[in-house]
């Protein structure tokens, strides 16, 4: 059973991360345990990510990584999906507990909200570190904020 | 490149389909396809909205990978509805845990999707179903096919 402390802390964990914008150097990082009771196959994290103009230009897509922090468990591998209006993709880190995160994923959406969730494929509690930009057509980093919809 | 027969089988399969009684034992609807065939895209998805009508409780669906196993390559299925999303994955050769989502009547959806390059001939079922577990009818888009 999930409890209030573990879902506040990824909530305060969004914020901080948010608070850690500074300039054009970005830190939309979030980090939270994805079924820390280790008991739910099924657990995913879900929340709302709200990309606009902040003056850097619109929207062209949303780019996302997920690096699994916990050791390799063989058939236990973590993944990050993204969906917009129709559209669909997801990345896996192959390789859990080493320092590198998975290749990028990213969904040309424009403006607007898209949803991004957290998964994984068997039991077992699983520490991540989520990254999420919104992106104008030149890679640069625009309007970018996120509200938290599901926490397993 | 994905071709329009692909899409066209994933489409027939489902509609032929629709009357299996299969191991699931609970789908109404049941489509069989080729997620990544070219086998060079790791984030290959498979997407489609389901239309579940009045009456509806829950949305539920299984996959079973049908693709000789290999290591670090799992076939999941999503599904996703306002503000809730769960997921199962077959593993073994078997087909996933069933899963569900209780968002009542309205527009579901429902992705098949992998963990790594590589292409897997998958099946999936679902349904849309009352309170009491019994099915209130689907009516299934594909969206993406990938």
């Amino acid at each position: 059973m999930k409890n209030t402390y573990l879902k506040n802390g990824f909530i305060t964990a969004l914020i901080l991360a948010v608070i850690g914008y500074s300039g054009h150097t970005l830190a939309h990082s979030a980090g939270a345990t994805i079924d820390s009771a280790g008991n739910n196959a099924s657990a995913t994290d879900l929340a709302q990510v709200i990309c606009y103009d902040d003056g850097d230009g619109p929207t062209d897509h949303l780019y996302v990584t997920i690096q699994d922090n916990s050791p390799p468990v063989s058939g236990l591998l973590l993944s990050a999906q993204v969906y917009k209006d129709g559209h669909m993709t997801n990345v896996t880190d192959t390789v859990s507990g080493d320092a590198n995160s998975s290749p990028s994923a990213k969904i040309s959406g424009g403006d607007g909200v898209y949803y991004l969730s957290v998964s994984k494929t068997a039991t077992g509690a699983r520490d991540f570190t989520v990254t999420y930009h919104c992106q104008t057509a030149a890679d640069v980093h625009t309007g970018t904020d996120i509200t938290v919809l599901q926490v397993q | 490149m994905k071709t329009p027969s692909i899409k066209k089988a994933f489409i027939g399969a489902s509609i032929l389909a629709a009357s299996l009684y299969t191991s699931l034992a609970m789908a109404y609807g049941i489509g069989s396809a080729v997620l990544d065939s070219a086998g060079n895209n790791a984030s290959a998805t498979d997407l489609a909205s389901v239309n579940c009508p009045d009456g509806t409780d829950h949305f539920s669906a299984a996959v079973l990978d049908t693709s000789s196993q290999v290591a670090g390559l799992l076939v999941s299925v999503h599904i996703y509805k306002d503000t809730q999303m769960t997921t199962a994955t077959s593993t073994n050769g078997n087909w996933s845990d069933i899963v569900s989502v209780y968002g009542g009547a309205g527009t579901y959806y429902l992705s098949v999707r992998k963990t790594n390059v590589g292409a897997r001939n998958f099946t999936v079922g679902w349904d849309c179903r009352d309170s009491n577990n019994v099915s209130t009818g689907t009516d299934l888009q594909v969206l993406q096919i990938q």
